[in-house]
């Protein structure tokens, strides 16, 4: 092989990867969501908002019923690409478990999941300044954001978040502009 | 209340329900004329058509966020209302319009319009205002000046029910008003310094129709911020809570709501509008009412699409438009431009009850010679929040997750404040509303075509703005300020204004000094359609002051035999 050869068949090959990369990162956003694949695995979802808001003096993300919140947000009111990076996300947690701790996510020690869940924040941010910015405006949230962005929503919305985790008061009835705050006040879970 | 289906003839038609439809509909009976409301819309009855009103966070599927299709299908409603408000804004796929450049146009196609789901800041407009456009030689000069509209400045705010706090500051006159809803430790401290830093500046708790204690029978606000609901305890102030009932207890109201106006029929022997034509809404059936005087309060948008659709051989291009003003001046208050901010002390203090408005900073820019801009005219007022940061502001950038996260997460962060301010945009001739010669809406009736954009004046205030905030965040020792300014498509305030305004020459204006049409005697005007300038407040309380003094005249006019 002559040297301009070489450098053409580099050069094609190099542009064929850049093509099929990029036929699968469009792929990866663009395909129907695998919502089967979600609601199949409710155990994971329990498992993976509990590590995020678990149970301690007040209940914790699964027993608030965020598993549930996540799988309607999921399927109706997150765009596409995002859609398709939970899903992957959830088998790709799934898949990191069984191959370090030869176990899915849901059935590791806390330690484990927590050790598992922080590899995956540390990916959700590859870059800093602008460039995370375009990467995040051209991608989506990624997995470890989505899961987060969900589980504080659905917990401090729901009932069990609102009223035991934080301080709901349906009808306050009146109105003071500045009071102390008490020792280890909650939030209002509304504002 | 009458029966449309037996009566077609009223002492006066009121086309629209909303704030100031409902205005015009209560003092019109309340003088004793039977009158007809029209409303396009469906009918929303006070407490029993709200049915979001009392629910919580959790007895929503999605809490309050919309499916990726109500946004792609309904982009404007999905931006303006939650889960919980929705039904109160139409959906744009029923409801199209066309534009030649991005406007946003909300909607409340409903007994009562937009006044169940309106801001509710209540501010006087003073002669800064009223006397603009002579003094800068721009479009026309309003026919009135402030000691006309003050006595029913009182008027309205006496019924409604305004929380504000007396400033004697010349360019926002004082009213009549409830005890303000007073101002959190953040926001007091922002006053403070500012008034220390700023002198010849204020900084006031919001003037709003939330009722800090009870009024008319109606409230007080409970401080749960779900105003846009519908408030079962008429914590706030809507056609539906008040005007409307007031209307109904004379015994003079006939509410038809799903009437569609197509037009005003115009009476070319007597040259006095005779009734209106309207096409049902659901059975598309076409009917006709007549009457002596006729109200105009479809909102600006609407109000200027019915009198161009309202076309005879007298007024080939409108009624009443011998002008070629209607549909011509649509303003807006221009919004895009303010800053968010954090402020690391104070954090004892905390606040209980959600308190449904924040401060307002009236007008302070071109008001002397010492606050004149060389590189635009007119001004600006801001308004701003405070709050302590909850799970929606900081939950996602606190790091991690787990035990020290939660524990952070439930408990409140720093405080956070936020100043946005609301321009004045000027009227310009070329911001039109016209109807569109090929496309029809849903019952047949030319689609309305919108083109509005902003000028160099308000771009070059869009600027000072940004750069004044900033300095003014500063000087009140907040930290992490994150100014933003981008001049948001016209309609985003929900402020529209201008396309049938008042003037004194019948050659330049479609209106005179008491909303009367110059060229059709017996037709009112009194939405915001009738603003001659844009102002900087928050404009509604001014269209409830114009619509009650409209209708003193024009029923003393009706008495004298002049109409």
């Amino acid at each position: 092989m002559n040297r301009r050869k070489a450098i053409s068949l580099v050069t094609l090959t190099g542009f064929g990867a850049a093509l099929a990369g990029a036929a699968y990162k469009w792929w990866s956003f663009s395909h129907t969501p695998d919502l089967a694949f979600m609601r199949q695995n409710r155990a994971l979802i329990d498992a993976l908002c509990e590590t995020i808001i678990p149970t301690t003096d007040t209940p914790g993300a699964k027993t608030a019923g965020v598993t549930d919140f996540i799988i309607a947000m999921i399927a109706d009111c997150t765009p596409r690409k995002e859609q398709n990076a939970f899903i992957t996300g959830l088998r790709d947690i799934q898949s990191h478990c069984r191959s370090r701790y030869d176990k899915p996510f849901e059935q590791c020690n806390p330690d484990n999941q927590s050790a598992a869940l922080t590899t995956f924040e540390q990916e959700a941010h590859p870059w800093s300044g602008i460039a995370g910015k375009i990467e995040r405006r051209l991608s989506g949230r990624s997995f470890f954001t989505i899961l987060k962005d969900y589980t504080i929503y659905g917990y401090c919305t729901s009932r069990t978040g609102a009223t035991l985790g934080l301080s709901y008061v349906y009808i306050p009835g009146t109105y003071h502009p500045c009071i102390p705050l008490q020792p280890g006040q909650k939030a209002w879970a509304t504002s | 209340m009458g029966d449309p289906n037996q009566q077609h003839t009223f002492d006066a038609i009121v086309i629209g329900s909303g704030i100031s439809g409902g205005w015009a509909a209560k003092e019109l009976c309340e003088k004793g004329l039977k009158t007809l409301v029209l409303e396009r819309g469906r009918d929303v009855q006070h407490i029993k058509d709200y049915p979001t009103a009392s629910l919580n966070p959790w007895d929503f599927k999605y809490r309050l966020n919309h499916t990726e299709k109500d946004i792609t299908e309904n982009p404007i409603q999905t931006a303006y209302g939650d889960a919980g408000s929705d039904l109160f804004f139409v959906k744009d796929s029923e409801h199209p319009y066309l534009v030649e450049r991005p406007f946003t146009w909300v909607r409340g196609y409903q007994v009562g319009g937009r006044s169940l789901t309106w801001g509710r800041q209540c501010y006087r407009y003073s002669d800064l205002d009223f006397e603009a456009n002579q003094k800068d030689g721009i479009a026309v000069d309003w026919p009135l000046r402030y000691k006309d509209l003050a006595p029913w400045y009182d008027y309205v705010e006496s019924y409604v029910g305004i929380s504000g706090q007396k400033e004697d500051y010349p360019f926002l006159p004082d009213g009549n008003f409830l005890p303000p809803m007073e101002m959190n430790c953040i926001e007091s401290h922002f006053a403070q310094k500012t008034r220390a830093n700023y002198p010849g500046r204020i900084v006031t708790p919001a003037r709003t129709a939330n009722l800090s204690k009870g009024w008319n029978g109606r409230g007080p606000c409970q401080y749960r911020n779900l105003c846009t609901r519908g408030c079962p305890f008429a914590g706030y102030f809507s056609s539906n809570a008040a005007t409307i009932p007031a209307a109904a207890a004379t015994g003079n109201l006939t509410l038809l709501p799903d009437a569609i106006v197509i037009e005003i029929l115009y009476d070319n022997q007597n040259r006095r509008a005779k009734g209106v034509r309207i096409i049902n809404a659901h059975t598309k059936s076409v009917t006709e009412y007549y009457s002596r005087i006729i109200f105009l309060n479809a909102s600006t948008i609407d109000s200027a699409a019915i009198l161009l659709r309202s076309a005879s051989s007298d007024f080939p291009n409108g009624l009443g438009n011998s002008s070629g003003q209607v549909g011509h001046n649509l303003m807006d208050h221009f919004t895009g431009t303010g800053a968010e901010s954090e402020f690391t002390g104070l954090r004892d203090q905390y606040y209980f009850g959600r308190k449904p408005v924040g401060l307002y900073v009236p007008r302070y820019r071109n008001t002397s010679p010492s606050t004149t801009r060389k590189d635009y005219i007119r001004g600006f007022g801001l308004q701003g929040h405070g709050n302590r940061s909850e799970w929606r502001e900081n939950g996602a950038s606190l790091p991690g997750f787990g035990p020290q996260f939660k524990e952070q997460l439930v408990h409140p962060g720093p405080w956070v404040f936020w100043l946005g301010a609301w321009g004045e945009t000027l009227p310009y001739f070329d911001n039109t509303v016209t109807l569109d010669k090929n496309e029809k809406d849903n019952w047949g009736l030319p689609l309305v075509r919108i083109d509005f954009q902003y000028h160099d004046n308000e771009k070059a205030m869009s600027k000072d703005i940004r750069d004044d905030i900033v300095a003014m965040l500063t000087t009140a020792g907040f930290s992490n300020i994150r100014p933003y300014s981008y001049l948001a498509p016209g309609g985003t305030a929900v402020h529209e204004m201008g396309t049938v305004r008042m003037g004194r020459d019948p050659r330049t204006s479609v209106l005179n000094g008491f909303n009367q049409m110059h060229d059709v005697k017996n037709v009112f005007v009194t939405d915001g359609s009738c603003m001659t300038s844009s102002g900087t407040a928050n404009p509604s309380l001014t269209y409830m002051a114009l619509t009650a003094r409209a209708c003193d005249y024009a029923v003393n006019e009706l008495k004298k035999g002049n109409l």
